[in-house]
């Protein structure tokens, strides 16, 4: 017996990644659960994997920037399973055609912004709205969203991203102010850097220029945004609600200039009472 | 879940409440538990019940104004167990003596102040202090500190309690800063309103009015935050450091009036 057994769960942006591994996790400790992405054979290849290890996923093809199809994944999922307890709304607009073009503020067209705020805020609540119905029937429903680190933080680039993630976050405030209530918990959790394997295996030397600000040893793993994520979808995180949880190796709690003073400080450490630590 | 298997945790304040459920959490899980309190009767009680369940603990008083005693306590579990893999600083000054002289600004004794300020603040960089050669020596661990929702937000009472609750939030953020090369995380949990049974039979009434601040149908469980920390002290948080992690209901999160307009909303959306 799972934390999640008996539970019916929907993954958003289910095809790799985070929500990849988080559809992996859930399913493991119990869940159904339904696999949304706009990449269909990237979520049946991973539905097809928990269903052979024993798990029961479904997957579905699913629109963020198109409300139509938003409706259509919370409804399929709810006919299938017969109920829904957990929205994973984990998707984002990010094909390169987009974050290549979300620029500085006085070059970023609003082609750009308006198309990141639709699918991002715009369908996030959507997937909300659409599946309150059934979270609120279901006497313990959980809503967790992905944001991001961006919306915390100022960047050089990825404007639009990162307003449209904070939206996010404070819609998560409202939701939990809202229906918290009825027994529905509302969370973000917010990724520190988490680079894809591609990432890892061909550009080590962007991986080690952000390595540096991170607190941890290494940078993340969708796994680790997996497991916090079914810690709120159970009833362990029944009393955690309106929380941005940062799963990000602590790059947005330490001032900048950590990353280049800390040799000088290991040197002060070593040199003042012998071997650091 | 077996998360803790062949692991050490030393966990204070462990006699009820939050620590009592994380140690039997984290017994559960296959730790080796050294519960710490300054009530030894208190922690043995707790100690029991782990047992009763299979699971491994070592009982030690502690007196975290003290740092002979903290000193004692971390010899004593490496002693026994060799090792320190999750460090969970729970212990505070929660004494009602204390808590009522800890009032009115104006009129609060330097010496509340400092006391308050010794057991929490001091207590709890000690407790730290003293595990982490043991943790670098091992490439790496996990502390977590109890603060408060308190530290996030004003009340009335409790002015030296809540200050010396920002003070552990803020060390945490320096240890994580300091040692998260090294492999060692630190972050805070910070509980809203926690009751027991008893606290629920004793209270019935006054826990209504903060029930109805807090955005969940009820209050907290130790075990809510228990599960919390057990998933910071194991590898499914080794990606979580600096944190100060709410497990509160959310009652830090809204406006203080949602609670009162609330029922127009309702009245509303009943309406529509």
């Amino acid at each position: 017996m799972g934390r999640l057994t008996g539970r019916t769960a929907i993954v958003t942006g289910a095809g790799m990644g985070i929500g990849a591994a988080t559809a992996r996790r859930l399913a493991s400790e119990g869940a159904q659960v339904a696999l949304g992405d706009i990449n269909l054979a990237g979520a049946e290849r991973v539905a097809a994997d928990i269903r052979d290890n024993g798990g029961d996923a479904i997957a579905l093809h699913f629109d963020l920037g198109d409300a139509d199809s938003i409706k259509k994944l919370i409804d399929d999922t709810v006919a299938h399973y017969g109920k829904l307890e957990v929205l994973f709304n984990n998707a984002a607009d990010t094909p390169p055609a987009v974050l290549e073009n979300d620029l500085p503020a006085m070059d970023l067209s609003v082609e750009i912004w308006d198309r990141t705020f639709n699918s991002n805020a715009r369908g996030t609540f959507l997937a909300i709205k659409y599946a309150l119905p059934a979270l609120i029937a279901s006497g313990r429903g959980a809503i967790i969203n992905t944001s991001s680190g961006a919306a915390l933080l100022g960047d050089v680039a990825r404007t639009a991203y990162g307003a449209s993630k904070a939206a996010i976050n404070t819609l998560t405030l409202y939701v939990a102010a809202q229906y918290g209530k009825e027994g529905v918990t509302c969370n973000v959790v917010s990724p520190g850097m988490v680079p894809t394997e591609n990432s890892r295996a061909n550009q080590p030397e962007m991986i080690k220029a952000v390595l540096r600000h991170h607190l941890t040893p290494e940078l993340g793993y969708p796994e680790d945004l997996a497991a916090m994520v079914a810690l709120l979808a159970s009833d362990e995180g029944r009393f955690v609600t309106g929380q941005i949880l940062r799963i990000d190796g602590g790059v947005s709690k330490a001032f900048a200039h950590v990353a280049d003073n800390r040799a000088q400080f290991e040197q002060h450490v070593a040199s003042t009472w012998g071997s650091a630590g | 879940m077996r998360r803790y298997e062949g692991k050490v945790a030393v966990i204070s304040g462990t006699k009820g409440g939050i620590g009592a459920a994380s140690a039997r959490r984290l017994a559960s899980e296959g730790a080796s538990v050294v519960l710490a309190d300054i009530d030894l009767a208190g922690a043995e009680t707790t100690a029991e019940s782990i047992r009763a369940s299979g699971g491994e603990c070592l009982v030690q008083r502690l007196d975290l104004a003290e740092e002979d005693s903290i000193k004692a306590l971390i010899d004593a579990t490496i002693a026994r167990y060799g090792r320190i893999d999750v460090l969970f600083n729970n212990a505070a000054d929660t004494r009602g003596e204390t808590m009522m002289k800890d009032a009115a600004i104006e009129f609060m004794d330097a010496d509340i102040w400092d006391g308050v300020f010794r057991i929490n603040a001091r207590g709890t960089m000690l407790m730290i202090k003293h595990t982490l050669p043991h943790m670098v020596r091992q490439g790496g661990g996990s502390i977590i500190n109890t603060s408060s929702g308190a530290s996030l937000r004003a009340d009335l009472f409790r002015a030296a309690y809540a200050s010396s609750k920002a003070a552990i939030n803020t060390l945490t953020e320096y240890v994580a800063a300091q040692y998260g090369k090294k492999g060692i995380r630190c972050n805070v949990v910070s509980p809203g309103l926690v009751v027991t049974e008893s606290a629920r039979e004793n209270q019935g009434h006054n826990l209504d009015l903060y029930l109805a601040h807090h955005l969940t149908p009820r209050l907290g469980d130790p075990d809510d935050l228990a599960a919390m920390v057990a998933l910071l002290g194991s590898d499914d948080g080794r990606f979580i450091t600096a944190q100060i992690i709410p497990v509160d209901g959310g009652i830090s999160t809204h406006f203080p009036h949602v609670a009162e307009t609330r029922g127009g909303v309702d009245g509303y959306k009943a309406k529509n």
